[in-house]
């Protein structure tokens, strides 16, 4: 779609006036184009020229009075410190809080060119054949900015709701919302117990993790992995195992399930590429992460589902959330398997009725 | 009593139209909702066929895990499975809820249980 306003207010004219402040000269803007028009947040791609140099940039716009986890300018500061560590980001020119002229808080980038979409990419690594590439980049890109200091940053981005480790605090607040579920769920109880009795150690200290890292969140070209995406939900008292077991997850793949990692390839070269950064991979905490997201899934879509119910997003979307549980549910299960017995080794061999 | 066709005949019916001649012909922005309205119709397809002895299934293995008839048998697991500290029963409850999920899959997405890796 293509177009230069949002409801009533000129875009051209605002991103041209912010742009003009922050490069101190004259800026023409053109050839705007809203890549997603949902709710939350507006995506527009446009053409920026000045100094007889045109550029492509992304304007990202929080209509005013959306929640937001993170102000534009923490979002902008983790992004500019992650690319200084050598993550592969968007470029941003500058963000604001205060931005009026286009209708909301505001955020300019680079535009990098690429898929997003994660089946394309998927298509895309199947032709070029550079999945473990891909793969071996993102586990590099989470090691730069698990390196980070967060103490030495001086952002100000949102930390843990419950202080304590980041294990503790995410399994509190499943238990609660295990708990508070409309319809009691076992396999989700199961799931919990499963989290409880397989409680790693608390991280050695406050990570920066990103929190949504994971195909759909990544630009890929030919050349592989070129950027990291949507950093809204960056938290600085996390730990690294969270964000590296998170694109692990089987709903990342995309139905290449045999390829853990997003559906690029298997963990190997992924967590090659993180220590080869510098990273240090924690097996039983990473296995811990993938049964913690995987239930935090399932708990989304059971809070989807209810938002529908009580009318607060009356979206067909929001509605199908709850009957997608039972995927969640079913890889839960095969996360959380129980150790061989002589006689049990595969689900195939589980109970039917009549058993 | 109604006459024919059953739910199931028109869901199927339903989920035809929305996915062959609906979603080809609306806008990009609604092509993600129908898509997931003809999605919707075609479980709803499944559940009227399977549906009922889908429950009974599940209602037969529940019972015969927790060892009593109860209104919600998922209600007394999932209670049980949060208040008891019982490795054996977890394990037994693990076998059951595998069963118990792979029917529910076969309503809500057929051939999601064939993939047994993590």
């Amino acid at each position: 779609m293509s177009t230069a306003k949002v409801g009533e207010i000129d875009l051209a004219t605002g991103l041209a006036a912010y742009l003009g402040e922050a490069w101190e000269t004259h800026v023409a803007v053109f050839d705007l184009s809203m890549t997603t028009a949902g709710a939350r947040r507006h995506n527009i791609v446009f053409a920026a020229a000045a100094d007889g140099e045109v550029r492509r940039l992304v304007a990202t716009i929080v209509p005013d009075g959306e929640t937001m986890l993170n102000s534009i300018e923490a979002e902008a500061g983790v992004r500019a410190v992650a690319e200084a560590a050598g993550v592969a980001v968007p470029h941003v020119h500058l963000s604001r809080e205060d931005g009026a002229l286009v209708g909301g808080p505001l955020m300019i980038s680079d535009f990098v060119a690429g898929e997003t979409v994660p089946r394309r990419v998927l298509r895309l690594v199947a032709e070029r054949g550079n999945g473990e590439l891909v793969a071996h980049q993102l586990g590099a890109s989470l090691a730069l900015l698990h390196g980070i200091d967060p103490a030495a940053t001086g952002l100000s981005l949102r930390t843990l709701e419950v202080p304590g480790p980041a294990t503790e605090a995410a399994l509190a607040s499943l238990a609660a919302a295990v708990d508070e579920l409309a319809l009691a769920r076992p396999v989700l109880a199961l799931g919990l117990r499963w989290l409880e009795r397989h409680l790693p150690p608390a991280p050695s200290g406050p990570t920066i993790v990103h929190t949504d890292v994971r195909n759909g969140n990544l630009i890929v070209g030919d050349d592989g992995l070129r950027a990291v995406l949507d950093w809204e939900g960056a938290l600085a008292s996390g730990d690294p195992m969270q964000d590296v077991a998170w694109p692990a997850l089987r709903m990342w793949r995309f139905r290449e399930d045999g390829k853990e990692i997003g559906g690029f390839a298997g963990r190997a070269p992924y967590v090659a590429g993180y220590e080869a950064a510098g990273g240090t991979f924690d097996e039983e905490r990473f296995e811990w992460w993938k049964v913690e997201g995987t239930l935090r899934w399932a708990v989304g879509l059971a809070t989807q589902a209810m938002a529908f119910l009580d009318g607060r997003v009356p979206s067909i979307v929001m509605a199908a959330s709850g009957r997608r549980i039972s995927e969640l549910e079913w890889d839960l299960l095969m996360l959380i398997r129980p150790a061989p017995t002589a006689s049990k080794t595969s689900p195939s061999d589980s109970v039917a009725p009549g058993d | 009593m109604q006459f024919l066709p059953a739910p199931a005949d028109l869901l199927a019916a339903i989920a035809t139209l929305l996915g062959e001649k609906v979603l080809p012909a609306v806008p990009p922005e609604l092509a993600h909702q129908v898509r997931v309205a003809a999605h919707l119709a075609a479980l709803l397809e499944r559940e009227a066929r399977l549906g009922p002895n889908v429950a009974v299934r599940e209602r037969t293995l529940l019972a015969a895990l927790i060892g009593v008839d109860a209104d919600d048998p998922g209600a007394v697991l999932a209670d049980r499975l949060r208040s008891e500290d019982d490795p054996d029963f977890e394990r037994r409850a693990w076998d059951v809820l595998v069963a118990v999920t792979r029917e529910d899959l076969s309503i809500s997405k057929p051939g999601h249980a064939a993939y047994e890796g993590t």
